[in-house]
């Protein structure tokens, strides 16, 4: 039989794989079911094609195969078009020679990458290029298609040239997301699309319309400067409401960072006119010298530059897979801004690092903090108990998520396998424990550095239960290195802090009966008043023994 | 020089708390000691923060339309730069309570409640 030459190749080179990618395996078996009964067709050349008649059905078939039309009211490559073309590949020379070498998917290459980056968007993207990182990404075979399984949507693609006819199990006739994030992997996989520049286009996502921008920030320059040029003793307390106004812009302009800085400024306004004990004037001016410094930069600054100082409004979650933790210690929390809860603090035993849990919850929707009902105890991940009854357990997390930061999620598909307790001193290594207090000051307790860059395991030469000072209100343990340097354990005494208080007295008598020797430290560092300091999150008496 | 970041924050808080426009004028010749005494002690960017800010003060208590934003500014800029040097400071007082603990020169230690 005489077919186009277009046809002829796109028939030789089209094999089982390609006719499943046009539609799917179910449409192909039976297609061969029909083809197997099928009395000899009717073929007759139209244009660039050939018509073939089957009974009552007649298919218009020409390359590329997914173009070809029929007349059934099927608007996808239905089993006629299929059957028509298994036919016409039979008449064309028999089943054509296994190719040694495949489709070089010249069209998949070809493909923007990033049209796939957009479309993906910046939390997809993250997932992605995460799975790419960690080689768990999808199952990729290649023979005349591409087929890429993505088992955590759940899809199944099939990518194919031209482009447009590749399929997916959604059923989508569109260049839907999953065909777009099947073809990015495909480009990682085969060097077309790089993650390093990909990781750049992670961070910066949607672009800012930079005279807004700039609007915005002369905004914020001219009315801080303003209440600088008024005095804080003259101001009025429509101050607060100013500055909150502003904040509300900045959150419709994305630009969290300088939101935030306008929100902490309002905060320090808020105190300075009730009176607060705890207001400082020197508080007040870091943060009204913080919001304004950052819109000064946002006034001048180009695409790139509003990119890096906006900021982002919350840590996405990522999924980082499999952790092995262990639960060190907990610590109760009440934040300014009206949240109270807990923070659970785990050490994972193979990438050395802490990673946290926090379960806070608004006290804001109650009458004061005292009246706040008690909240229930967290229990994600499908634990069989709380997470106050998992400490000092081992746990498996499958399928976690996790911010930057190492916050964890309490998604539903990440799932927890407990193990039993175990003393601290059996899961900690020996070596992440820290002894001296002059690497601690150098690595570990730079200011404004993030909680868990200052979070430490400590285990002092010595200890010297200290005098209650009775006019800070303030609890103190000093502990010292090998080398005489000291570091002070300090809790201020604070109704939420009463139970801490009571531990480490009961801790200091029995140093000073000798019952205990040497206590490991758990705890943030920090600097304040010429001297290191600890906030204790817990201590351990018995580091190695079993509890 | 703890002293004089002392004195520096006292004197931008008693701005932030008068006002630039009542009490700018006032606290220009404050401002320009306290540029002197930096220069003395090696503080030389605080010294010039200073200085300028005297200067944008001055410039603008004999204007009548007042341009608030160059020296609200260095306002800023000089409160950034006391706390980033207490910053410093904080770790260097540290380190020198350590090795005054290591080697005591009679006078008292510091330390203890």
């Amino acid at each position: 039989m005489d077919l186009p030459k277009n046809l002829a190749a796109a028939l030789a080179a089209a094999d089982e794989g390609y006719l499943t990618g046009l539609c799917n395996k179910g449409t192909v078996n039976r297609a061969k079911k029909d083809l197997a009964a099928l009395p000899p067709p009717e073929v007759r050349p139209e244009g660039d094609g050939v018509e073939v008649r089957m009974g009552d059905t007649v298919c218009l078939i020409r390359a590329p195969l997914g173009e070809s039309r029929c007349s059934c009211p099927s608007s996808g490559i239905c089993r006629h078009r299929i059957t028509a073309i298994l036919w016409l590949k039979e008449q064309a020379g028999g089943p054509p020679e296994p190719e040694e070498k495949g489709p070089d998917f010249g069209a998949l290459r070809a493909y923007p990458t990033e049209k796939l980056v957009k479309q993906l968007g910046a939390k997809r993207l993250s997932a992605v290029l995460f799975r790419h990182r960690s080689g768990t990404g999808p199952k990729m075979t290649e023979r005349s298609v591409v087929t890429v399984e993505l088992p955590w949507l759940p899809a199944t693609v099939r990518l194919l040239e031209p482009l447009a006819h590749s399929t997916c199990t959604c059923h989508s006739r569109q260049f839907c997301v999953h065909k777009a994030e099947a073809l990015l992997f495909w480009q990682l996989k085969e060097g077309v699309a790089r993650p390093e520049a990909l990781e750049e286009e992670e961070t910066f996502g949607e672009g800012w319309d930079a005279a807004q921008v700039r609007g915005i920030a002369q905004s914020v320059e001219q009315t801080l400067a303003a209440q600088l040029a008024t005095g804080l003793s003259r101001l009025s307390p429509g101050v607060c409401e100013t500055v909150e106004r502003m904040a509300s812009l900045c959150h419709t302009a994305r630009l969290p960072n300088l939101e935030r800085a306008l929100r902490s400024l309002h905060g320090e306004y808020a105190a300075y006119f009730a009176r607060s004990a705890t207001y400082r004037d020197t508080a007040l001016l870091a943060r009204l010298a913080r919001a304004f410094r950052l819109a000064r930069g946002l006034e001048g600054a180009g695409e790139e530059e509003i990119r890096k100082l906006a900021g982002v409004f919350r840590e996405e979650y990522e999924p980082v897979g499999h952790l092995r933790l262990y639960l060190l210690g907990l610590r109760e929390l009440s934040v300014r801004g009206g949240y109270r809860g807990t923070v659970y603090y785990f050490w994972e035993r193979e990438e050395r690092t802490f990673y946290t849990f926090s379960d806070l919850r608004p006290t804001f929707y109650q009458n004061g903090e005292g009246s706040a009902r008690r909240p229930e105890a967290a229990a994600p991940w499908g634990l069989p108990c709380t997470l106050r009854q998992a400490w000092n357990c081992a746990l498996d997390l499958t399928g976690a998520k996790a911010t930057r930061g190492g916050n964890l999620s309490s998604t539903g598909t990440c799932a927890a396998v407990l193990s039993g307790r175990l003393p601290p001193g059996k899961v900690f290594p020996p070596e992440e424990i820290d002894t001296d207090f002059s690497a601690l000051l150098e690595k570990k307790s730079a200011p404004h550095s993030p909680e868990r860059d200052r979070l430490a395991v400590i285990r002092p030469a010595a200890c010297e239960p200290q005098a209650y000072d009775r006019v800070r209100q303030v609890f103190s343990l000093r502990l010292l290195d090998g080398a005489g340097r000291d570091l002070w354990v300090e809790v201020g005494y604070k109704k939420t802090e009463a139970g801490v208080v009571e531990q480490l007295e009961g801790l200091a008598r029995q140093l000073e009966e000798g019952t205990v020797r040497r206590p490991v430290f758990f705890g943030v560092l920090y600097r304040e008043a010429g001297r290191l300091k600890l906030y204790p999150i817990e201590y351990f008496t018995r580091w190695q023994e079993a509890l | 020089m703890r002293e004089l970041l002392d004195d520096m924050a006292l004197l931008l808080t008693d701005l932030l708390q008068s006002g630039m426009d009542t009490g700018g004028p006032s606290a220009v010749p404050r401002l320009r000691r306290l540029a002197v005494r930096c220069e003395d002690v090696g503080l030389h960017t605080g010294g010039a923060l200073l200085t300028g800010l005297a200067e944008a003060l001055d410039a603008r208590s004999h204007t009548v339309t007042k341009d608030d934003l160059p020296a609200a500014a260095l306002l800023c800029r000089a409160a950034r730069y006391v706390s980033l040097c207490r910053e410093r400071l904080e770790e260097e007082d540290i380190r020198a309570g350590w090795q005054s603990a290591a080697h005591p020169t009679g006078e008292q230690e510091q330390g203890g409640a």
